[in-house]
């Protein structure tokens, strides 16, 4: 069951026995939840978009549903980038990038971006395994939520936060409604079901 | 306005200003209520309520670089995000000092509504195990008061503001008059069944929580969006906005002042009396002064305490209402800490629908009954069954087409149990005033704290007992917490004017009535003479309820 905003306070009136006054649901109605998403920051040089357009589709590549591409994952690595790190965060994770060119040149490309998806795979594993090898904790992320992240590890988060947070995955992939009206402690999923997007 | 000479001032307004502006205007006083905060209007201020995660310019993770810039201590809530980071303050505008060796973090929101609009809605009754607990180990003072003295505020308040939850018939726990309970998910009822038939002397309920599950009061039914401290336009959790301005404003007996800053009571030239409070303009720092015949401190515990402790003038060089030398000592908070978090196989248990906003509460079990462990009083646990879905993924070694689908899956379950356990009373643990002064010429407050021996006996069977209890529960593994809060990391700072039968060791009497000025009431946190191991602002708003019942008696009996 997905309630839009409008049914929801419909239904909460008709609960309240019209104690929600008309002049307070206007006020709800219209009241415009956020503005969309303006990528206007950046940071990422028309190269380094190449690289992350790669990196995060060898994360997320499209399959019978979009891949990263399709929902526009690079501008919000950029705008994270630009907007959302220190300095020294931001500074590790362009580092990160030219060591991907440098692993590539290795295998005979110019850039990572330019090598077919297998050798990038190929790369991305051994990063992956060396970053894990120095921080074998996968729970200290958990914990350490202000140091900076591991070059891949935080492609990885980034990668994924904007994928499945993004209109179009969460609207097709998952139930979704941010105003349920009532709670399922235990919602059997029956085979077609889509999950339920928590955490709204 | 400054001619006019108040009923009653009340200084904050959040949690306990709302409830005395309530109570006092409903009893017939006229009441100003000043803040110094920015106005928050129910409804038309929640600017992020159900706004979906793709239109959050950070998608719901926040900046680290706005984080760690405006919100280097208000970030350790981990309830802030960019959803809700308007609601708290920013650090580097209200700076606080911590004394070497001291970490301790003053988390707040200073606008209309206080931490109402942000808190965690956790509502639990304290019994007699705690207002008897000074008096049976030593420590701290005697409460001046009881269970009986608090009943029926406690009824009195849960009525009004809704509070759902379960009776237990515990007698560390009293039962409150609850609303439906919100209900468990089928891992939290296994976790609960195991670790019952484990721990006879344990029991596991449901979160008791300030969230209406019915409609209440011309406030409507919680919808399960999840997050309340975005705000909540049909007023489902309690708030002021939500809940005791609407009725003080009913009562047309109610002003409010906002930007207005809070530097001193003002008293007569003996002292003996207050007079009002001397007020900065936030925006203008224009200074002036109204005058009440009652004040009410709710300014929270280190607001008030900051406020009393600048008033001192020449009568009182340690600060009004000090006579005792006690204002500003016996800081507590809660000292919390995960106790531990286990894992269970993806698809042993359904899922849910809908986002409770309520978790599941362990009641004192250590020092209940025949329980003797290496320390006195105890703690509880706070705790949930938490889905952990895509936003596990960067946890997940590996990427690509296999592992996509596995985050996009149902996902699979970790449950969490989190220890709040009760700190003692210490007379180095305290709030003075700092020679630093802050952008409005006010002298900022200056934190002692250290954790004592108790509370880190205590800190180690938290974590003991978390692990052992889910290692009754299937989970396939148990990893410990790691670290403790420091001070203030529970957010229920309070002591710092504590209630007491002696004027001597005490800055109030058994009715939050300063001992030195009997038109001067304390009833934050401030006033608390132990910490029990709940939640507390459920008490501090049954003891402003009833301290308002008082003091208005004492008015008509001609108090100022
Ligand atoms: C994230 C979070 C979760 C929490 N969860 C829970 C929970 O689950 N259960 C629970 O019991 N408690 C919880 N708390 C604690 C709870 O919010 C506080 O105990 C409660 O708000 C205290 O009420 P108060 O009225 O003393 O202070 P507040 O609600 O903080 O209000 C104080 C008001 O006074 C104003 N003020 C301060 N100084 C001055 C001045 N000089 N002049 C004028 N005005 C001033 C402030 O701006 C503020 O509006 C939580 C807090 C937070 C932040």
């Amino acid at each position: 069951m997905i309630v839009d905003r409008r049914q929801f306070l419909q239904h909460a009136a008709v609960v309240l026995g019209g104690a929600l006054s008309t002049s307070c649901m206007d006020a709800v109605l219209q009241h415009d939840p956020g503005s969309p998403l303006t990528t206007s920051r950046s940071v990422l040089t028309a190269k380094q978009r190449l690289s992350v357009d790669a990196i995060v589709e060898r994360i997320i590549p499209a399959t019978d549903t979009p891949g990263a591409n399709d929902v526009g994952v690079t501008d919000f690595v950029d705008f994270m980038l630009a907007e959302g790190y220190r300095e020294s965060q931001v500074a590790l994770f362009m580092t990160g990038l030219e060591r991907l060119d440098m692993m590539s040149v290795a295998k005979d490309s110019p850039s990572f971006a330019d090598l077919t998806p297998e050798k990038q795979d190929a790369i991305l594993k051994e990063v992956e395994v060396e970053e894990l090898a120095a921080n074998p904790n996968p729970f200290a992320a958990l914990f350490n939520a202000g140091q900076d992240r591991a070059f891949f590890a935080l492609a990885k988060e980034l990668t994924i936060v904007g994928y499945f947070t993004s209109e179009d995955v969460v609207k097709n992939q998952f139930t979704f409604s941010h105003a349920a009206g009532y709670f399922d402690p235990c919602a059997e999923l029956k085979p077609g079901d889509k999950p339920w997007y928590g955490g709204l | 306005m400054e001619d006019q000479v108040w009923d009653a001032i009340v200084v904050g307004s959040g949690i306990t200003g709302g409830w005395a502006a309530k109570e006092l205007t409903e009893r017939g006083l006229r009441v100003l209520m000043v803040e110094r905060g920015r106005p928050v209007e129910h409804i038309k201020d929640y600017t992020t309520e159900h706004v979906p995660p793709w239109k959050l310019p950070f998608r719901g993770k926040g900046s680290r670089k706005i984080l760690d810039e405006d919100y280097p201590i208000q970030q350790k809530a981990p309830q802030l995000n960019e959803t809700n980071w308007h609601f708290f303050v920013k650090d580097r505008e209200h700076p606080y000092v911590q004394a070497e060796g001291t970490d301790w973090s003053w988390v707040r929101g200073n606008q209309f509504g206080g931490r109402s609009l942000t808190w965690g809605r956790q509502v639990y009754r304290w019994s007699d195990l705690d207002f008897e607990a000074n008096a049976r180990d030593g420590h701290g003072v005697d409460w001046p008061i009881r269970y009986g003295d608090i009943e029926k505020w406690y009824d009195h308040v849960e009525d009004f503001i809704g509070v759902s939850g379960q009776a237990e018939g515990l007698p560390q726990l009293p039962d409150g008059r609850f609303l439906p309970p919100m209900e468990m998910t089928c891992l939290e009822e296994k976790v609960k069944g195991d670790i019952e038939s484990a721990y006879p002397d344990r029991r596991m309920t449901i979160g008791r929580v300030a969230v209406v599950t019915q409609a209440h009061r011309g406030r409507g039914p919680c919808h399960y969006c999840g997050p309340c401290e975005r705000g909540c336009s049909v007023g489902a959790y309690f708030s002021t906005q939500s809940s005791t301005l609407p009725a003080a404003k009913a009562t047309g007996r109610l002003e409010v002042m906002t930007d207005a800053i809070v530097e001193k009571v003002t008293t007569n030239a003996d002292g003996s009396r207050a007079t009002g409070v001397a007020v900065i303009d936030a925006t203008t720092r224009e200074r002036r002064e109204v005058r009440g015949r009652l004040v009410f401190m709710c300014a929270s515990t280190i607001g008030t305490t900051q406020i009393l402790l600048n008033s001192g003038g020449e009568n009182a060089p340690n600060g009004l209402a000090n006579s005792s030398g006690t204002l500003g000592r016996y800081l507590m908070d809660h000292t919390i800490g995960l106790g531990a978090l286990g894992f269970y196989p993806g698809t042993s248990y359904p899922g849910t629908q809908g986002n409770r906003p309520n978790g599941i509460y362990i009641p004192r079990f250590q020092n209940v009954g025949e329980s003797k462990p290496e320390f006195v009083r105890g703690y509880g646990y706070q705790g949930m069954a938490i889905k952990i879905g895509w936003s596990a993924g960067s946890m997940t070694p590996g990427f690509g087409a296999e592992w996509k689908e596995q985050l996009g899956g149902p996902g699979s379950w970790m449950f969490m149990l989190s220890g709040f356990g009760e700190c003692l009373p210490d007379a180095n643990n305290r709030v003075t005033l700092a020679d630093e002064r802050d952008s409005w010429g006010m002298r900022q407050a200056k934190i002692n704290f250290n954790w004592g021996e108790n509370e880190k006996a205590m800190r180690k069977d938290i974590s003991e007992q978390a692990v052992a209890m889910l290692g009754k529960t299937g989970a396939l593994q148990v990893i410990p917490g790691q670290g403790f809060g420091d001070g203030g990391d529970a957010i229920h700072e309070m002591g710092t004017a504590r209630m007491g039968l002696d004027p001597k060791t005490s800055v109030l009497n058994a009715h939050n009535q300063s001992h030195d000025i009997p038109n001067l009431f304390v009833t934050d946190g401030s006033c608390m003479t132990s910490s029990a191991c709940q939640n507390p602002s459920l008490t501090y708003m049954a003891l402003t309820a009833r301290a308002c019942e008082f003091a208005v008696k004492e008015l008509e009996k001609g108090l100022a």
